[in-house]
């Protein structure tokens, strides 16, 4: 057998053994089996008249379908940043515990790879898991969006509207359908919850137990969703006869620097469902920016990894 | 060794956030707002909004559920409206449209709760309850307090609008709606707000839209001109469904027939306006006189279109407001009958 | 490359933090040890002497306070050192979702092996330990046995040269415990350097050339098994049909020499291994394993 001299520090293979077996261990976790059905079967659902479609708001067919995006979106939303945060958690305090870590250290595995191959893992199950449910939302999108499209179809033309009009009218509801503007919103959710679970590697290298790994996560979580309060408080003038209090002003950029802002993620989202003209160039932004935060913070767990001992 | 190991790392990890964010923060400041003047991103919620939301709403925001929690809220507030909570629903408003704002309905649906609905239950809130009320004394249902009540709700209804045009500009549902609450003759109409509103629409793509900046200044003393001038632009329009609308028509005569016009303006004849169906023409002006009177349209030279009518027509006296007290709205019918009744009687004699 | 020892400890200190108002604990102190290549080492130590922590520092798992290990000539905290060792920890479980043969793959694949190779070794190895007819089992179903042995096949994928066993036999019957010593000689006689600790000591006797004995982190004794346990003024003799007559002449010849004394006598003792493995195997199994 040959021997080589020397081993690279970061193999593209090796990490991607590491992923696909996290991959596996990860799908038959209780907590998959748990999460992933409930989320599925949501959006799926929506592909009925359920209460909410009931009500007032669904009387314009512009609202009716965004509130179905909203609902979807979010549970996506959900889905992917709580599995990003437990799934994450688990992983290196369970391989440490079994001492499956130890087997895979002692193999000519640097630690660099086996953080990334962990992290990729978890990114690649929330990646799939999104893939059929955003399946699921464009079916259940266009089957709705096809309903209102015939209904004002028939109401504009009973008024007597010209079909210019028609046209336009339909171009309007057509335009919160199953729309690429909708994937940059789903794209939106699966790079953010990426950052999350990128957060949660970092804390597990460090925390010594895993509900503390899954709290700091959550909180880093919902911080980073106000992160952008803090910051636009330091780039904005202060109120005109007000001192800046400077306990606050620490406080503000200290969160600023520190924490993720993940309301860049969210907007993004937002405008999608509104279908607001988000942009190739804003993805490419985000992408960029979600690129930037994992790398670091994949970085400082391998700091911090690299010398931990077992 | 530990220790000390677990405290490097954490300083080591701070500093390379702190160090990495100094870079990075004002590239996310300049990203969002972009995103923000490009309407994508949400504004900020003021802190009043912040102390009015309730635990589930509050987390929502936090987790980036701010869309679907209005959904949700929204839906649940119509159990304020049921039950005649209005000031529950208004609060509720408040936040949703704090958490949506580019969601015109959201402030459609506000104000049109307010400035609709609660200032109508205030203005006829159970008659019985307030007879009763003030035979027992209690000056709560006085008439005054009434109207103070409705025109607190109008106040509150209007300042949604114009809260939410802020934030949707392009909205003319907003826009038109806003205009219809000051244009109701069943509320408190203040035609000035009205127009204000409606002369958003007078480009709008929807003819029905266009026309209601002039059916509004056509009620407001003094601005005839105007009125005149907006309707010489919309006939410029040769868009047919104007003429399609009574009204319209007959403001079309209406307003040409202003004295004060200058010379060489255009008066369109009313055999080119009503396609020489005088008949037409002299059934919608019979009923003009009702929104004349009720509604403060602009009279004109009304008393003269008629009359050069009458004569061209020979309408009979039963036709006649200048002879006999007229029934309003003169059905076509009832035109029928009486004109077959007149020809008979010509025939006979 | 004879000369360079398969591991060198030089000097290990191992200290580990206590907690607070705690005093550090300095796990081992100053050992140092070589173990040549081809040979079968045992460290042996009650619990807490510091065995698992010298074994970690070989294997760059826990970093010296002060000194040096090497495996093969290269720094243990290097990745490059972990090429020539397989390591087996104590009480593994490795990951239940997998089978076994999906486990010896997945650690192959991390040595960089691929294709017909690793597929033939995958073979191989489960035939070695004996799990070729359980290779579609997952992990989760395994008993301790099963599980100690495809132990060792993953520690033995990329064929290293050194074998790393953290008690091997802990928790496992005689028949497999029988079974892995069996597999540790056969490794000596391929010629990997086996590196064990334990504290079933009539194992370690029966397969270590070499012995170190650890003690509240201080290697207290090393050398050659034979040598550490051999009592040197004593002659062990043992007869077969020896009659009494016999005897009694050699027990007159020792007392006409002056010089030794017989200390004891008596019937010669099976080991209790032996008589278990003779109640509980059938004939062909026992035949196979006493080979």
């Amino acid at each position: 057998m040959s021997r080589q001299a020397s081993i690279s520090f970061f193999s593209l293979r090796r990490i991607l053994i590491v992923a696909q077996s996290t991959v596996t261990q990860l799908v038959r976790m209780k907590v998959f089996y748990f999460l992933a059905p409930i989320a599925l079967l949501f959006v799926g659902i929506q592909f009925l008249d359920l209460i909410w479609y009931q009500g007032a708001e669904t009387l314009q067919p512009e609202q009716e379908l965004r509130m179905h995006k909203n609902i979807c979106l979010g549970t996506m939303m959900v889905f992917s940043s709580m599995f990003g945060i437990v799934a994450t958690a688990l992983l290196i305090p369970g391989d440490i515990e079994d001492r499956t870590l130890y087997t895979i250290l002692c193999k000519p595995v640097p630690r660099f790879d086996y953080l990334v191959g962990k992290l990729l893992g978890v990114m690649a199950v929330i990646f799939i898991a999104m893939v059929v449910m955003d399946v699921l939302l464009v079916a259940t999108l266009h089957f709705r969006t096809e309903e209102k499209l015939a209904e004002a179809t028939q109401v504009w033309g009973k008024r007597g509207l010209t079909e210019v009009e028609i046209a336009a009218g339909r171009a309007e509801i057509a335009a919160h359908g199953p729309t690429l503007i909708l994937q940059y919103g789903v794209m939106a959710h699966f790079l953010k919850a990426s950052v999350i679970a990128a957060v949660a590697l970092l804390i597990s290298t460090f925390s010594t137990s895993t509900i503390f790994t899954i709290a700091t996560s959550s909180m880093i979580w919902i911080i980073g969703s106000f992160q952008s309060v803090a910051r636009e408080a330091l780039f904005t003038d202060p109120i005109s006869g007000g001192d800046p209090n400077m306990a606050e002003r620490i406080m503000n950029t200290f969160v600023s620097l520190v924490f993720p802002d993940f309301k860049l993620f969210e907007s993004i989202t937002d405008g999608a469902v509104r279908a607001e003209n988000v942009l190739h160039s804003d993805m490419t932004q985000l992408g960029g920016l979600a690129a930037i935060y994992v790398g670091i913070y994949v970085v400082l767990s391998w700091f911090v990894f690299s010398d931990k001992e077992f | 060794m530990r220790n000390f190991k677990t405290t490097r790392n954490l300083i080591v990890i701070v500093a390379v956030l702190c160090g990495t964010g100094y870079f990075r923060m004002p590239k996310e400041q300049k990203f969002m707002e972009d995103l923000r003047e490009r309407k994508i991103a949400h504004p900020q919620i003021d802190s009043e909004i912040w102390s009015k939301m309730g635990q589930t709403s509050l987390a929502g925001t936090f987790g980036g559920l701010r869309s679907v929690m209005a959904s949700f809220m929204s839906i649940g507030a119509f159990d304020h409206f049921e039950n005649n909570d209005w000031y529950k629903l208004e609060k509720d408003f408040e936040v949703i449209t704090a958490l949506d704002p580019y969601n015109a309905y959201y402030w459609n649906t506000g104000a049109w709760h307010l400035g609709w609905n609660a200032a109508s239950w205030a203005r006829r809130n159970q008659r019985s309850e307030i007879e009763t009320a003030l035979k027992n004394g209690n000056e709560d249902f006085s008439p005054t307090k009434q109207r103070l009540l409705e025109m607190e709700f109008l106040e509150k209804g209007d300042a949604m609008y114009r809260e939410g045009l802020k934030y949707n500009p392009a909205s003319e549902e907003l826009w038109f709606d806003r205009g219809a609450m000051w244009s109701n003759e069943y509320k408190r109409p203040d035609l000035e707000r009205a127009a204000e509103a409606f002369r958003k629409l007078r480009n709008s793509p929807n003819p029905v839209y266009r026309r209601r900046y002039l059916l509004t200044i056509a009620r407001i003393p003094g601005r005839e001109i105007e009125a005149y001038e907006e309707m010489v632009r919309l006939v410029s329009d040769s868009d047919p469904r104007h003429f399609s609308t009574p009204t319209f028509r007959v403001l079309v005569l209406i307003l040409g027939s202003n004295p004060e016009l200058p010379d060489g303006a255009l008066r369109p004849p009313v055999d080119v306006v009503y396609n020489n169906n005088l008949e037409k023409a002299y059934e919608e002006l019979y009923n003009y006189w009702d929104r004349i009177k009720n509604d403060g349209f602009y009279a004109g030279n009304y008393k003269v279109l008629m009359k050069q009518l009458i004569d061209r027509l020979k309408v009979p006296d039963s036709l006649n407001p200048f002879v006999t007290e007229p029934k309003r709205p003169l059905y076509p019918s009832v035109w029928k009958r009486e004109f077959e009744k007149r020809d008979r009687d010509s025939s006979a004699r | 490359m004879n000369d360079v020892p398969a591991v060198e400890v030089k000097n290990l200190v191992k200290d580990f933090k206590g907690a607070f108002r705690v005093k550090n604990v300095r796990a081992v102190k100053d050992v140092s040890l070589q173990i040549a290549p081809g040979e079968v080492y045992g460290l042996i130590g009650p619990n807490g002497s510091g065995k698992s922590t010298t074994m970690k520092a070989v294997l760059g798992l826990v970093a010296p306070t002060s000194g040096a290990t090497s495996i093969f000539g290269r720094n243990s905290l290097k990745v490059d050192s972990r090429n020539e060792v397989g390591f087996l920890p104590e009480n593994p479980y490795f990951y239940k979702h997998l089978t076994a043969a999906e486990t010896v793959r997945f650690y192959g694949k991390l040595c960089g092996m691929r294709g017909r190779k690793l597929k033939e070794r995958i073979g191989e190895l489960l035939e070695l330990v004996g799990l070729q007819d359980a290779r579609d089992r997952r992990l989760r179903g395994f008993s301790k046995g099963m599980l100690q042995r495809i132990g060792l096949a993953q520690a033995m994928v990329q064929d290293p040269r050194l074998l790393v066993l953290d008690e091997p036999t802990a928790g496992v019957d005689p028949t497999g415990s029988r079974q892995i010593r069996d597999l540790i000689l056969e490794l000596k006689n391929r010629g990997i350097t086996v590196f064990l600790c334990s504290h079933l000591l009539e194992q370690v006797q029966q397969v270590c050339d070499r012995v170190g004995i650890i003690h509240q982190g201080v290697l207290v004794n090393e050398g050659r098994l034979d040598e550490l346990i051999s009592v040197e003024n004593r002659t062990e003799i043992i007869l077969e049909n020896a009659s009494e007559n016999l005897l009694d002449q050699i027990r007159s010849l020792v007392d006409v020499t002056h010089q030794a004394e017989v200390v004891s006598e008596g019937n010669a003792r099976t080991t209790l291994e032996d008589l278990f493995l003779r109640e509980t195997m059938s004939d062909a199994k026992r035949k196979a394993v006493s080979k």
